[in-house]
């Protein structure tokens, strides 16, 4: 978080940017030499280039990778990107370290959590050393602005337990979506917005939800399926504090590339960047896999982690079930921005502000991510970027203005993830009907190709947390198919 | 004499290096690439993205050592301003599958600025 520390100075700066990539790719360098030095296995097993190779390097894929290694095989990542991370991407911003794509973690995410137990790295609040007593909420709803005395926070408070009302009924096993199937599926059809038109709310209370809820499935309330929404709530303690603390508190310290770059350095997978891939085939005894360029890898088995969204771009031999195509083009909810913004004066302080808002406004929540000496660092989450250019700081003024009314917005940078070829979205929430239509779709396996998809299996996907235990998952199964390397 | 002028706009006009540079806004140009641009790029070095150093009059998708999509591989045209600052303005109207996951800079003055960075570096 602090700049001048490591001589990060604007020219050095200039020449070194893209610190996640460089850390990052300069492991999988090693990473590569390690592996050609470790016995290739897979020659009885009909002559593969490769045990397992898996397709996407985002933590499902490192997770994978890193875990297929430590059951002894000989293992290869085929990152479209030149940089390991998927939709999380440490990355400097005015001065700061700053992660463009997923950021937060808890101990409430068992699977990150214990990775970063294992490998000892530190996490931070955001912003560094925050005090919650000290947060000041924001709410502005119907062109209004009002900061919020402990005591207008009791209704709020009221409506969320009104919205919410139903998640232990519906997610009494929030890990295990067939515990309580039944009443899920009851509720399917059902978008936040919906479930926002049911209750009988004040305006303010309404606002608070619409800005919360947009933001936790990250697009617009139609699309958000309410069971989505429930799932967060349950995964977090089944309360607002939980929930806040959990998705929105803590932070590597040295950015999520710290732990792809632990887990690849512990699993030292062979890793190809800038390779996207074109083709994957079962061939029985063996899967093909054929690159953008045609280049043709063989290997025993193959884990997909690719992201829902991109997955129609692959051709599969045997097809893909027409179903995860179908989701795939249909796309899932989470379609919105989250812009930085460097903002002129310090911030005095111990806590920070978050602002919520209405869905008229163009951030559903902005709060402080960082201080400086003399400028603050706000995050803005943008539910629907179709309407705002965030990449001019002028519309992040005038937006971040709706709850700072005096910000002076000098810089501000948002990774568009709905623009990237590679993800086509952000984090996955799942859209009204998904349940029925497509559950029992997504991640089956299919021979020799394995899915491990952090957008889909059970808790935390979406999620940082979701995509470790899709990995691992996946490469549990691998193991089982495979045998003893 | 006419003649002469349109060959010195013409000679301009192709080179466009810094020697040709107008005044432009150097400083708000290199702020711009700070904050936008070197999230995924560097002058020097490639990056997430190809090394961006001297990029004026560099053929499109040809760097050395990245590997390009074949959108930009297959692009067929050499960076100069007007090109540069159209495709700044819309990264991927201008190159349909580009992997640059970056709307554009649709202020003209920030874009011109970065244009004017370009120039000088």
């Amino acid at each position: 978080m602090n700049t001048n520390s490591n001589g990060t100075g604007r020219r050095s700066f200039l020449r070194t940017a893209g610190v996640g990539a460089v850390g990052a790719a300069a492991v999988a360098v090693g990473a590569s030499e390690a592996t050609a030095k470790a016995p290739a296995r897979c020659g009885a097993g009909g002559g593969c280039d490769y045990d397992v190779v898996v397709i996407g390097g985002g933590f499902a894929g490192v997770t994978a990778a890193r875990d297929s290694r430590r059951n002894g095989y000989k293992t290869l990542i085929l990152e479209a990107r030149n940089r390991l991370g998927g939709r999380t991407f440490t990355s400097r911003f005015a001065g700061h370290r700053i992660d463009l794509g997923g950021t937060w973690i808890h101990w409430s995410q068992p699977y990150v959590w214990a990775e970063k137990e294992r490998y000892g790295l530190e996490v931070t609040e955001t912003p560094e050393g925050l005090d919650v007593s000290a947060e000041t909420i924001v709410l502005a709803h119907g062109g209004q602005r009002k900061g919020l005395a402990a005591e207008e926070m009791v209704p709020l408070a009221e409506a969320f337990e009104m919205y919410f009302a139903d998640a232990r009924q519906l997610w009494a096993r929030p890990f295990d979506a067939r515990f309580t199937w039944n009443a899920l599926l009851q509720h399917d059809g059902l978008s936040a917005l919906d479930r926002l038109n049911q209750l009988p709310l004040a305006q303010p209370q309404r606002a608070a939800l619409e800005g919360y809820i947009a933001t936790m499935g990250h697009g617009s309330l139609r699309d958000i399926s309410y069971n989505e929404t429930l799932r967060y709530w349950a995964l977090c303690g089944w309360n607002f504090q939980g929930t806040n603390e959990a998705l929105g508190r803590y932070v590597f310290k040295q950015g999520t590339v710290s732990l792809i770059d632990a887990m690849v350095a512990d699993g030292t997978p062979e890793v190809r960047l800038s390779t996207a891939v074109r083709k994957i085939e079962d061939q029985g005894r063996r899967a093909v896999i054929t690159t953008q360029k045609g280049e043709r890898t063989t290997a025993r088995a193959v884990i997909v982690t690719v992201p829902m969204n991109v997955l129609p771009g692959i051709a599969f031999d045997p097809p893909l079930d027409p179903r995860v195509v179908e989701a795939g083009r249909e796309k899932h909810a989470g379609t919105g921005a989250k812009v930085f913004m460097k903002t002129r004066g310090r911030f005095d302080g111990p806590g920070k502000v978050m602002g919520l808002g209405d869905a008229g406004n163009t951030f559903s929540i902005a709060f402080t991510y960082a201080k400086g000496a003399d400028h603050a660092i706000y995050v803005g989450f943008v539910p629907d970027p179709g309407k705002v250019d965030l990449q001019d700081r002028q519309a992040m003024q005038q937006a971040l203005r709706t709850y700072i009314p005096d910000a002076v917005v000098e810089e501000c940078l948002a990774y568009e993830w709905t623009l990237d070829p590679f993800s086509q979205g952000t984090w996955a929430s799942y859209k009204p009907h998904w349940y029925g239509k497509y559950l029992d779709h997504f991640g089956k396996d299919s021979g020799r190709i394995v899915f491990g998809q952090g957008d889909h299996g059970d808790g935390w996907r979406g999620a940082i947390d979701g995509a470790i235990s899709s990995g691992a998952r996946a490469a549990e199964r691998v193991r089982k198919k495979l045998g003893s390397a | 004499m006419r003649r002469l002028s349109l060959m010195l706009a013409a000679a301009a006009l192709s080179t466009g290096t810094a020697h040709a540079a107008p005044a432009c806004d150097l400083a708000l140009g290199q702020a711009v690439f700070v904050a936008k641009c070197a999230t995924c790029h560097a002058l020097d070095a490639h990056q997430v993205g190809p090394r961006l150093g001297g990029l004026l009059g560099r053929p499109a998708g040809k760097a050395k050592g990245f590997s390009f999509t074949d959108a930009m591989a297959s692009a067929g045209f050499r960076w100069d301003v007007e090109r540069l600052s159209a495709f700044l303005g819309d990264p991927q109207a201008y190159v349909p599958g580009t992997s640059m996951a970056f709307r554009g800079v649709s202020a003209p003055q920030e874009r011109e600025a970065l244009v004017c960075f370009f120039k000088h570096h």
